[in-house]
């Protein structure tokens, strides 16, 4: 008879705790043209872009919600809010950030993390970045990282801004992106000079925690060419049983034989209907390369999107989804061969247990101009029990005949094979087969950094019990 | 009845790629199923619009050269029942609709072949709800000129230890266009059940579009499932070791894909039928035996 390997859910304790709102931080919810004026009101936007905003929402207006993908209609729009007024303005002294936002972000290691292995800190709080710093020597070397709303006001990154801000992902893109476009508040700027290679990465952390609220950072980076960069975002969020909303931004710019690192550890509450859009357009030589865990959130529509343009530009996915119960994970990349010898490998693997949905969802095209190209997509599923659920629906369009694209797709369940091996060299079988699932979220850990991995090895704490029936 | 003739993906994909779906209309007049009966092989020659029923036991061999034509086949296999369908399309825009329900220990082999053809839509859909069914699948394609070819192949696993392979080859030459939907929906309660599914495309022009989606569904945990596609160009150093042995480049090219498609013809299993594949892949020499009869 055989028996399960029972694997534990993710250990939320670290991540739900919280702070009352006070209300009067709070706008209206809803998503109205006073709402909107009020936000761009609030934050001061220059012209250009508190029209930027209102356009946003007539194309929100007239956007369909999205035919496919995982159920959104336990989000009502009318009950999110939108923007939460901060407590504080932006600090680059920890000491100056309120108490309160303080021990969040202390209980979530960031202080810690910036200490130990990071270049800079980012720390958005609701709608606003509390707290922004970059080492000395980082920012004397040219790069910039700051908010994008310092940004956009100071003359020297001024028009930058303007003409990149969602250039990438045109508000058309999708009905969440032109909602972003209406509503955006908080996020990142990076820029680093050509030549410029920022060996420690930069962190983002996003804490949402308010009841009810939407997220909507913009997060813009540019690496100029023969740059490079490793970014590493982060978010959570307490668990409410009202909706919250996250419908982030993510516009990347690679230069000519630059390489961006764009490292992502989601692990949202499982109340969050996680929307988020993420680009990235690589020049001559360049190469992206996104790292994915995707942990948290009761819905998630997440595809980043690589646009080589670039002649021999490359694009790198690595990616784990582990959907549990109540959970709708549907994720997956884009990736847009425009150049002739492009390149791209997605690598990804899902796990599904307790009645979780997870599907990889990915979308290859190699346009006629793209010759010499080569693509190849491998995706692997873990279904853990039977009242689970886990699809791959991956697509090819390929219009050139001098390209060479590969997919490979498994699904199946822990290998009897594999945990026989592993016996025969001595293990139990409990031992076996927690090294098995372990090793399955292998491809995405190595990619991180050691502090990093540790994190998400802990995120999936797992637990074995059973014996060869 | 039905007024339009529709193919669908089982899980909806991003709009933008164009892939979850086609329609064409049907003719307002939809003849009668004919149900087949008999043993041994029986060979028909769809001309027109068509629908017939296969029992098991029965080995049918279609050929299909008809134009502006709806074909609807229905393969019934009951317990311990084989069915064997080769389909044969040459014709121009066709509509073939094909369902088969398989019982416990029943076995359907299906062998399609397409050629030539300008519009060609084909939606299959093997329902396999008998514990211990199987199904085969060998699906050949050449497209050329301004051809286009939207193949749909849904296999339904809901049987325990059912077993499905569906391997695909195909030529694209010239501006044809081609989308490829395979999926293996592994349904609750279908344990110990597998599915394979592999599609091998050849680019031979800088025009043709290829699309495959293949797509796998999964609601139970005791299955394995596999797929794989690869599209790609001429192998370069076999065609310039050819080309050193004396052999013309196009010939090259046409050797290749007629290779390729090779695989599938000899599945057929009936030397006339294989012969007549051949002639239309142009083969002169064609009367000479190319399967051991």
């Amino acid at each position: 008879m055989k028996q399960k390997t029972q694997v534990a859910d993710i250990d939320r304790s670290l991540y739900d705790f919280r702070y009352d709102e006070d209300a009067s931080d709070l706008l209206a919810s809803g998503i109205t043209p006073e709402i909107i004026r009020e936000i761009s009101e609030e934050k001061g936007d220059p012209e250009w872009m508190r029209q930027f905003r209102l356009h946003s929402l007539e194309i929100f207006a007239k956007t369909e919600m999205p035919p496919w993908g995982p159920p959104i209609d336990g989000l009502n729009l009318d009950n999110i809010v939108a923007y939460i007024r901060p407590k504080s303005r932006m600090n680059t002294d920890w000491n100056n950030v309120p108490e309160n936002i303080k021990e969040t972000f202390e209980r979530l290691g960031i202080p810690q993390a910036e200490r130990e292995s990071l270049a800079g800190v980012g720390a958005q709080y609701d709608s606003e970045l509390v707290y922004h710093n970059v080492r000395k020597e980082v920012a004397e070397s040219g790069v910039v990282y700051t908010d994008l709303e310092s940004a956009m006001h100071d003359p020297r990154f001024a028009e930058m801004i303007q003409t990149h801000f969602m250039k990438l992902v045109p508000p058309t893109d999708h009905k969440f992106a032109a909602l972003h476009g209406a509503v955006w508040s908080g996020g990142s700027f990076v820029y680093v000079p050509a030549g410029v290679r920022l060996e420690i990465p930069l962190q983002s952390y996003f804490r949402l925690n308010a009841k009810g609220a939407g997220q909507f950072e913009h997060t813009l980076i540019i690496v100029e060419d023969d740059a490079y960069l490793h970014f590493i975002e982060g978010c959570s969020a307490p668990k409410y049983y009202e909706a919250g909303l996250h419908a982030g931004c993510v516009e990347l710019y690679v230069g000519k034989r630059a390489t961006l690192r764009y490292s992502t550890i989601e692990n949202w509450s499982k109340n969050m209907y996680n929307l988020n859009t993420k680009r990235a357009v690589v020049a001559e030589g360049g190469r992206i390369e996104w790292v994915s865990g995707s942990f948290g959130s009761h819905v998630s529509y997440l595809y980043p999107m690589s646009i080589l343009n670039g002649r021999g530009a490359h694009a790198e996915f690595t990616g784990i989804t582990f959907a549990g119960a109540g959970q709708n994970l549907d994720t997956g990349a884009k990736i847009v061969h425009n150049a002739p010898e492009t390149s791209s490998h997605i690598d990804t693997k899902s796990i599904s247990k307790s009645g979780g949905i997870s599907t990889f969802r990915s979308a290859v095209t190699v346009a006629e101009q793209a010759v010499g190209s080569r693509s190849s997509v491998s995706c692997e599923s873990l279904m853990l029990d039977s009242i689970s659920r886990s699809d791959t629906v991956p697509v090819m369009d390929i219009r050139t005949d001098q390209a060479d694209i590969g997919h490979e797709a498994k699904i199946g369940r822990i290998s009897d094979d594999a945990v026989f091996y592993l016996m025969s060299r001595g293990l139990d079988e409990q031992s076996a087969r927690a090294m098995i699932v372990s090793g399955f979220a292998d491809n995405v850990s190595k990619e991180l950094p050691l502090e990093y991995a540790m994190e998400m090895n802990n995120l999936i704490r797992l637990e074995m019990t059973g014996s060869a029936g | 009845m039905e007024t339009k003739f529709s193919t669908r993906l089982p899980v909806p994909t991003f709009r933008f790629l164009g892939v979850n779906g086609t329609e064409r209309p049907l003719p307002a007049e939809q003849p009668e199923p004919e149900v087949l009966s008999g043993t041994g092989i029986q060979r028909l020659d769809v001309a027109a619009d068509a629908a017939f029923t296969v029992a098991g036991g029965q080995t049918v061999i279609m050929d299909i050269h008809a134009e502006h034509a709806y074909l609807q086949t229905h393969l019934q296999a009951n317990a311990y029942e084989k069915v064997r369908l080769v389909q044969i399309f040459h014709g121009d825009s066709v509509c073939s609709r094909l369902t088969a329900d398989l019982a416990d220990s029943a076995s359907a082999e299906l062998i399609q072949i397409y050629l030539h053809g300008t519009d060609t839509v084909s939606d299959t859909e093997i329902r396999m709800n008998g514990r211990k069914s199987a199904f085969t699948a060998n699906i050949g394609y050449l497209a050329d000129g301004d051809a286009q070819l939207d193949l749909n192949l849904n296999v339904i696993q809901s049987g325990k230890k059912s077993v499905s392979d569906i391997d695909v080859q195909g030529v694209l030459r010239g501006r044809a266009k081609k989308i490829f939907r395979g999926t293996i929906d592994f349904q609750q309660g279908a344990a110990g059940a597998s599915g394979a599914e592999h599609e091998d495309v050849l680019l031979t022009d800088p025009e043709v579009v290829n699309k495959t989606v293949p797509v796998i569904l999964c609601a139970e945990e005791d299955v394995v499932g596999t797929h794989g596609a690869t599209a790609g160009q001429l192998d370069a150093r076999g065609v310039f070791y050819l080309q050193s042995r004396g052999i013309p480049e196009a010939e090259i090219r046409e050797l290749i894909a007629q290779t390729k498609l090779g695989s599938v013809i000899r599945k057929i299993g009936d030397a006339a039928t294989e012969r007549d594949v051949w002639r239309l892949l142009g083969r002169e020499d064609a009367d000479e035996p190319f399967t051991e009869e």
